[in-house]
């Protein structure tokens, strides 16, 4: 049934982008860039939806540089060539899995800002700069750091969670990146202030953990504020809107997107978003 | 020959009308004591004190050149000349810009500069980042010292992972340390250095991004009077 709604959602995805389709869309992942919310302008914004199972893929984060065996401050990858690096290792030649952008750069392109543990190993440790200003509506612990969230695989449970940075302790996560702000606190409460539509919009990349346990992607066609996108991800599916329990904010603007590889299409890779600018980390989506 | 009162009238004639009308009615005293006291008095007073400060400064005497500081010093604090040259870059008499990567390999980088004794400066560590070199390297998640900054050998300050933290090296700053400089000798290291928790890792690099800025004031010396 997944396979039935799904292909024609990609094909009409593919078509608009201009890009080479996969054969065949596979079961562990669906793409949908049909969906839209209203900015705070009143504009329709499109935006790209991949969603992953949980039962059926995994998701790992990585550090770019080291994924493609260089040091930090050696590489200037953005998730396109970062994609076309990984489409000729063998590690990924003939596996599918689909590349997202990742959180965001510190002082160097390839240097991860804030916390970011791949496999056990902290690369990067936790950001605790405050912020600039509230651009919550409650205080509450996701507003207390200006990067106020990490996604987190829980050492506990394996489960993947968005945790506020406050609560982050060693040992907390096998697997971790911090990112902010937390547009959706958990059991889906807005963590955006209306105010905050007075900022610059900008292309944004959203991981939303959804209550079916599943992961999505959010990523904006247009560029938007984070407090109508929020409120469209934290609405239920049933009302038009994403079903969002949880939602991090990714690295945006041109740094934005997702490349999708399937054994089926060979070496050619699908392209969303522009993925143009370089990048320090990424999550890697694989089937189980 | 025009008598007094007629150059009166002919000068009150050129006056603006509620100034003439003011004059005619006697109140020409009254008017000159308001100007003496709102603008004559203070530009004179003003005048000679620029003036008597700079007889003063070229007295050597040590009792004479205490009073003189000591005024200036009410002026400056009265004023708040401090607080608003500080709000320009006027003051600043240059700014050196230092990116360095430490590793426990290369523990210690050096920023050659020149600073006299008693010159105020202020070093802005804008980020001391911590992360992995390698794939094998996991980072410590405690929180240690990082990074220490000398000023020649003096110590500065010790850093961990922190970003925009500010150090002065004012007045008070010199009152205290001046005793480990020479008063000759402009000071020329300014060192980043790992410190011995940080030089036992085995792995990953401290990252550090700041700057100097560097003032044109000198404070007042005080060692060689005490000695």
């Amino acid at each position: 049934m997944m396979k039935a709604c799904v292909q024609p959602v990609l094909l009409a995805a593919m078509l608009a982008f201009g890009t080479q389709r996969p054969t065949m869309p596979l079961a562990w992942w669906s793409l949908d860039d049909t969906r839209t919310f209203v900015s705070a302008a009143g504009t329709p914004v499109r935006v790209t939806v991949l969603t992953v199972s949980s039962a059926n893929a995994r998701m790992r984060v990585v550090s770019i540089p080291f994924e493609v065996a260089k040091t930090p401050g050696s590489t200037e990858l953005s998730l396109r060539s970062f994609a076309q690096v990984l489409s000729t290792q063998p590690a990924y030649r003939s596996r599918e899995w689909i590349v997202v952008n990742g959180g965001f750069s510190s002082y160097q392109l390839d240097v991860p800002l804030g916390l970011l543990v791949v496999d056990g190993k902290v690369y990067s440790r936790v950001s605790t700069e405050r912020p600039r200003r509230q651009v919550s509506q409650q205080t509450s612990e996701y507003t207390q750091y200006r990067w106020s969230g990490i996604l987190c695989q829980m050492a506990t449970t394996k489960e993947w969670q968005i945790i506020p940075t406050g609560r982050y302790a060693p040992g907390t996560c096998t697997s971790a990146i911090q990112a902010g702000p937390v547009v959706v606190e958990p059991n889906a409460r807005v963590g955006i202030a209306p105010s905050e539509t007075r900022d610059m919009a900008f292309v944004r990349t959203v991981i939303c953990l959804g209550a079916d346990s599943s992961f999505k992607i959010a990523l904006t066609q247009q560029p938007t504020n984070l407090f109508p996108l929020a409120q469209w991800l934290s609405k239920p599916a049933a009302s038009g809107g994403l079903g969002c329990q949880s939602a991090l904010n990714l690295s945006g603007d041109n740094s934005s997107g997702i490349v999708i590889s399937t054994r089926r299409s060979g070496a050619r890779l699908s392209e969303f978003g522009d993925g143009s600018f370089p990048l320090a980390t990424a999550l890697v989506f694989e089937p189980k | 020959m025009p008598t007094w009162s007629q150059i009166r009238d002919a000068i009150i004639s050129f006056l603006p009308r509620p100034l003439g009308d003011a004059i005619q009615k006697g109140l020409l005293p009254a008017l000159l004591l308001v100007f003496t006291a709102i603008a004559a008095v203070p530009l004179l007073i003003v005048l000679l004190a620029a003036l008597w400060l700079k007889v003063l400064s070229s007295i050597d005497v040590p009792g004479i050149t205490a009073l003189r500081n000591s005024y200036l010093q009410v002026v400056n604090e009265g004023f708040s000349i401090e607080q608003v040259a500080a709000r320009s870059n006027a003051r600043l008499d240059y700014l050196q810009l230092f990116e360095y990567e430490l590793k426990p390999k290369r523990t210690l980088k050096e920023l050659r500069l020149s600073l006299r004794p008693m010159q105020k400066a202020a070093i802005t560590m804008q980020s001391i980042s911590f992360v992995a070199d390698d794939p094998s390297c996991t980072l410590p998640e405690n929180d240690i010292d990082l990074v220490s900054v000398s000023l020649g050998d003096q110590v500065l300050k010790t850093f961990r992972s922190e970003s925009n933290v500010h150090v002065m090296i004012g007045e008070n700053w010199w009152r205290e340390h001046q005793k480990n400089f020479d008063d000759d000798d402009a000071v020329q290291r300014l060192t980043f250095k790992l410190t011995d928790q940080a030089r036992q890792l085995k792995c990953g690099q401290v990252r550090i991004e700041g700057n100097v800025e560097v003032f044109k004031d000198l404070f007042t010396s005080t060692v060689g009077r005490n000695q």
